[in-house]
């Protein structure tokens, strides 16, 4: 389990530029929870994601993991050894090997998965990510930018942490690729039961594989809730600079110009069934 | 006009050389909206690097304007006109104020001095950063960085635009904005755009899409010609726009509908006259 409490961040303290990033945040959020976490740009997402995961200390307030404190500084390494993972936004942070395979060997070596279990591990973690093993020699520096993304995220899943946290890991993904690793990622939350969080500018990806959200605004928690509560006020969203899956948008505008359809959808299987039910009713007629 | 004649481009390293671009033969007319679509590798970012001589041939030719980008002498001149917004806009914050940041360019091309003030200050507006040009660009969040790197584009002012995925750390309402000022730039300066995206419905509101695989142009073709055809665009790791794919799925359960809506609000039309067709009443 992850609570936040009373969580505040500021930047550049006591100069001309600071910058509240977080203000007095406050959540809760279960063990094997899939949580999208969504807000416009500067909103605080990846401050707090970095506060989560124990790299960047609050200013104050209080972050729990499984109950233990990890804003006390002497605890923190221990109890987080190798059960939260973080994907950065930026996966050029998280490269610095000479190669592929080293890469995505780091995170388990260092956390002490023994030796003999390695090599299995980066190779399982590659295969999930839909990169070949022909990439494993080569510098991460020789790969296009949505090879690089791939590699970052191979690099925290071979970790295999119980709490999985990915900052806007589809950006730069094709979306194939997109496709197939969410998908994996919504099986390794159903397999092990661990908990995601997923950062992410994408309505679209958010409404498709995540069950709760939390939204962001200038710092604060602007609401916490299931997909249908979350993306049912497009005006709000929009006035924080996001929106309703493009599918919502559709199911809305049908609802306005008259027909009797539901305006709760956020996905393309449910549009389809409920205009093919709406159809069957004019033939029934 | 961009031209390019059989270009192929090999990485060499150590160990090995590996071909990326294969014989890509490609007229890019002042004027257009291209956006290029492909894979992961399928080398968007490398022919996008060949428009302004950041990369050369390993065979075959490219001109700008009629320069030969391999010719040393063009290479201010090519530059001059092609502006480039990198993939990873962490990568070309040069100064350490937003507002030099943005100057860059134009001060490298000897603009004078009142006219860069008035670029940087429009560019910085029109990317919604104006409140942020004496921070610096380096404590800005990863979406922010990436609306400074616009900026600097457009106050450059060149006669080429190529972005590289440009919006893809952007929110959904900055993405619509970017996609906008991109528009008005091409519509109304007439600037040629070229935009790499991994967004589809980004990409249906160009003139033209290239669609690159595995080093090959693939397709090449209107927007309104390409994204019908939902199960090969599936089969090379692409997508449709979810208007689109909504219209297919509901084409293949059997309802005689067609494909070729790019948008929400066509495809909202679409569904509505056929439902009222059917005897649906409202
Ligand atoms: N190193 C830093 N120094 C100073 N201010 C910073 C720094 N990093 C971020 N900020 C500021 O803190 C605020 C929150 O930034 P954060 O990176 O958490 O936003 P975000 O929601 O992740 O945005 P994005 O979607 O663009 O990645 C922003 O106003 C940003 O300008
Ligand atoms: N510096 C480099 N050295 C060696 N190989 C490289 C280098 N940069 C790219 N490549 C390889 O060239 C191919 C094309 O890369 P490119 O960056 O052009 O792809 P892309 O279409 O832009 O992909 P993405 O959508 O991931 O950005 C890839 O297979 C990549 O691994
Ligand atoms: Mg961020
Ligand atoms: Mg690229």
């Amino acid at each position: 389990m992850i609570e936040v409490k009373n969580v505040s961040y500021v930047y550049s303290a006591g100069t001309p530029f600071e910058v509240k990033a977080l203000d007095d945040v406050s959540f809760t959020i279960g063990e094997g929870e899939f949580i999208g976490l969504i807000g416009h740009t500067g909103s605080g997402k990846s401050t707090l994601v970095n506060i989560i995961s124990g790299i960047v200390k609050p200013t104050s307030g209080q972050v729990l993991i499984d109950n233990i404190d990890i804003t006390n500084q002497k605890s923190v390494t221990r109890a987080l050894k190798g059960k939260i993972g973080l994907v950065f936004q930026y996966p050029e942070y998280q490269l610095f090997e000479e190669t592929v395979y080293k890469d995505i060997a780091f995170g388990p070596k260092n956390i002490g998965v023994p030796d003999s279990e390695i090599d299995d591990r980066v190779k399982e973690a590659l295969k999930t990510v839909g990169l070949s093993e022909d990439i494993l020699n080569k510098s991460p520096f020789e790969l296009s930018g949505g090879q690089k993304r791939r590699v970052a995220i191979a690099g925290i899943l071979s970790m295999k942490p119980k709490i999985l946290i990915l900052d806007e890991p589809t950006a730069g993904l094709d979306p194939g690729g997109r496709d197939e690793i969410l998908g994996r990622i919504k099986e390794l939350h159903s397999d092990y039961s661990i908990t995601v969080i997923l950062v992410s500018h994408s309505m679209e990806d958010v409404a498709k594989i995540c069950e709760k959200v939390i939204v962001m605004s200038q710092g604060k928690i602007l609401k916490y809730s299931y997909l249908d509560e979350v993306f049912k006020d497009s005006e709000e969203l929009r006035e924080n600079g996001l929106s309703v899956p493009e599918i919502t948008t559709i199911m809305q505008k049908l609802k306005s110009l008259g027909l009797d359809v539901r305006d709760d959808i956020f996905r393309i299987e449910d549009a389809k069934e409920e205009i093919l039910k709406i159809l069957k009713g004019g033939e029934d007629q | 006009m961009i031209k390019t004649e059989k270009l192929t481009t090999k990485y060499v390293n150590q160990e090995e050389e590996k071909t990326v671009l294969f014989d890509i033969d490609l007229e890019i007319k002042k004027g257009e909206f291209v956006a290029v679509l492909g894979h992961n590798g399928s080398g968007k970012s490398t022919l996008a690097k060949h428009f302004n001589a950041i990369m050369l041939p390993s065979s075959g030719k490219v001109w700008v304007d009629g320069m030969d980008t391999s010719d040393e002498k063009h290479l201010y001149d090519i530059r001059q006109k092609t502006g480039m917004v990198f993939q990873n806009p962490d990568n070309q914050m040069v100064a350490t104020v937003v507002e030099d940041d943005v100057a860059f360019a134009p001060e490298n091309l000897g603009v004078p001095r009142e006219e860069i003030r008035k670029r940087v200050d429009f560019a910085l507006k029109a990317v919604g950063m104006y409140e942020y040009r004496h921070r610096s660009p380096q404590y800005l969040s990863g979406g922010q960085k990436q609306r400074v790197a616009i900026a600097g584009i457009i106050a450059m002012e060149p006669e080429y635009i190529v972005l590289d995925e440009p919006t893809a750390m952007l929110d959904p309402v900055g993405r619509e904005e970017v996609m906008n000022t991109i528009l008005r730039l091409n519509k109304e300066q007439h600037l040629t755009v070229i935009l790499i995206t991994h967004y589809m419905n980004e990409a249906v509101k160009a003139n033209r899409v290239i669609v690159l695989d595995k080093g090959k142009i693939l397709m090449d073709d209107t927007p309104a010609n390409i994204f019908p055809q939902v199960s090969r665009l599936k089969s090379i790791g692409l997508d449709v726009p979810q208007s689109t794919e909504l219209l297919y799925e509901l084409n293949k359960s059997g309802v005689d509908i067609s494909v070729d809506s790019l948008d929400a609000d066509s495809c909202t039309k679409t569904i509505f006259d056929v439902v009222r067709k059917a005897g649906v009443t409202v």
